[in-house]
């Protein structure tokens, strides 16, 4: 015979806003969207089948995006690949009044400034599209290929800190993923931990 | 007499000048750091317990070790004589925050950080400068990159350890808040699909209702958004966690800072605990 035991659970859930509770995983297919660029152009994802996607998420006032930027780190990186075919795609998710959303004039005003050279750079003040894809910092980084799988989630480089000085001391992954990729060797490395300010959802 | 009493108390005034603990603040004063030490003055080859005291504008906040996912952890830059060892730092349990989604474990206000420092038996010299410099990621609604600096003199003396009961008591007071090393016991972790399960066997507890924490030194593996869901049975506690879908690798062990705030019976009823634990299969 068999005693049942009394079992108490006592189940405590705590439970946060589980806005990114499930984000595109690494080998999965890139789920599409459709955002306004800074010049009012709608840009969707899905133009770009065929070729090497980088989204790069941003907050220009961000010290870690600085430190990219001021340094003309980030916009090599954008002209180096244009050159080869990626599709460099910033996209902004900061929400209205928050660090990082400009009005258009300041925008344009900004990326003339710093020479920026992406493909686009896409508005996302809903935040949807930085929650699909689960952005939690600027920077952060996905890399999709040309057949539409997420091959890359996570830092910019493998040195976090605001430092310019540790750029070029850092290995960065934006290059490491791409060429060996674009070179049909085995990514070496698919998902980091990326560093940044978080996102102004 | 007068030059009597000049001899008298001149060693104390130059001690308590020596003593002097210079703050440095960073970014627009939003943080200052001091060095606190449990001895005034040092027999060569004492170790010393220092307190780095951090301190933060209402509002603004830095980051443990282990920062959450974004910010950076605190850096400590020493400088320190010849033959000075910096040795074990203890870090004080953080709070976690997060906001649409993004969780960060954090400090607040104001923060002792114990460090063992360990001098060395043949010190020559009648003092020793300690310094440090703190780099931070200070944050209130925006982020600016912080350090602060802090500069202790110790007087040398040869014959005997002169310690500073004030301070001394300050440091044993944040005993109860600092992780202690977990010691044999039957705490297990498991895994499931994309759930980690640490469990805790009742004789480790107070009782049912003890309210338990996890805070992971693993960077890059939990969804600390998620929360943390606890059991409570009559043979154990439990914490489950949730793996992160991006996370940059499946873990095979779970190491952190086990917390309980009733206090954990097998080490003095101190709150917190460090474990690594390997994952049963």
């Amino acid at each position: 015979m068999i005693r049942l035991k009394f079992v108490f659970a006592a189940l405590t859930i705590l439970f946060f806003a589980g806005n990114l509770a499930h984000a595109v995983g690494i080998d999965e297919a890139a789920p599409d969207f459709k955002l306004t660029d800074s010049k009012g152009k709608t840009v969707s994802l899905s133009e770009f089948r065929d070729k090497y996607v980088v989204l790069e998420w941003i907050n220009y006032d961000c010290p870690f995006v600085k430190k990219h930027y001021e340094s003309s780190n980030m916009q090599n990186l954008q002209k180096e690949f244009a050159s080869k075919g990626v599709v460099w795609l910033s996209i902004c998710s900061s929400a209205p009044g928050k660090q990082g959303n400009f009005s258009v004039e300041e925008l344009n005003r900004r990326m003339d400034k710093l020479q920026v050279h992406p493909y686009a750079y896409l508005l996302d003040p809903t935040g949807e599209v930085g929650k699909l894809y689960g952005a939690k910092t600027t920077p952060d980084i996905r890399i999709i290929n040309p057949k539409g799988i997420l091959i890359y989630a996570g830092a910019i480089d493998d040195i976090p800190s605001t430092d310019q000085a540790d750029i070029t001391k850092a290995n960065n992954y934006v290059r490491q993923v791409l060429d060996a990729a674009m070179n049909s060797r085995d990514i070496p490395v698919k998902a980091t931990k990326s560093y940044g300010c978080s996102v102004k959802y | 007499m007068m030059k009597k009493l000049i001899k008298n108390i001149l060693p104390f005034v130059v001690s308590a000048l020596m003593l002097s603990s210079s703050i440095k603040a960073g970014a627009g004063d939003i943080m200052s750091v001091r060095l606190l030490s449990d001895k005034k003055s040092l027999l060569p080859g004492d170790t010393i317990t220092m307190g780095i005291e951090i301190n933060m504008k209402n509002g603004w906040h830095t980051y443990w070790i282990n920062p959450g996912d974004a910010g950076l952890p605190l850096k400590f830059e020493w400088g320190l004589p010849d033959g000075f060892i910096i040795g074990n730092i203890t870090w004080p349990i953080p709070e976690l925050i997060t906001e649409d989604g993004i969780a960060s474990l954090i400090y607040k206000g104001k923060v002792i950080i114990p460090v063992v420092v360990y001098s060395p038996v043949n010190f020559k010299g009648n003092k020793a400068a300690l310094e440090l410099n703190v780099k931070a990621l200070v944050c209130k609604e925006k982020c600016i990159p912080s350090s602060g600096g802090a500069k202790l003199v110790l007087p040398i003396n040869h014959k005997k350890s002169l310690s500073d009961p004030s301070i001394t008591k300050r440091l044993k007071n944040l005993v109860y808040t600092l992780p202690a090393s977990y010691p044999q016991g039957g705490v297990k972790a498991s895994r499931d699909a994309d759930k980690i399960r640490i469990e805790i066997p009742i004789n480790e507890l107070n009782g049912r209702n003890d309210k338990i924490e996890f805070y992971p030194y693993q960077e890059g593996i939990y969804n600390l958004a998620a929360g943390q869901e606890t059991i409570s049975h009559d043979e154990y506690a439990a914490i489950i966690l949730k793996l992160d879908d991006l996370r940059t690798e499946d873990p095979q062990s779970v190491s952190g800072v086990l917390v309980n705030r009733s206090g954990w019976k097998n080490i003095g009823y101190r709150k917190a605990m460090d474990i690594k634990i390997n994952l049963t299969k």
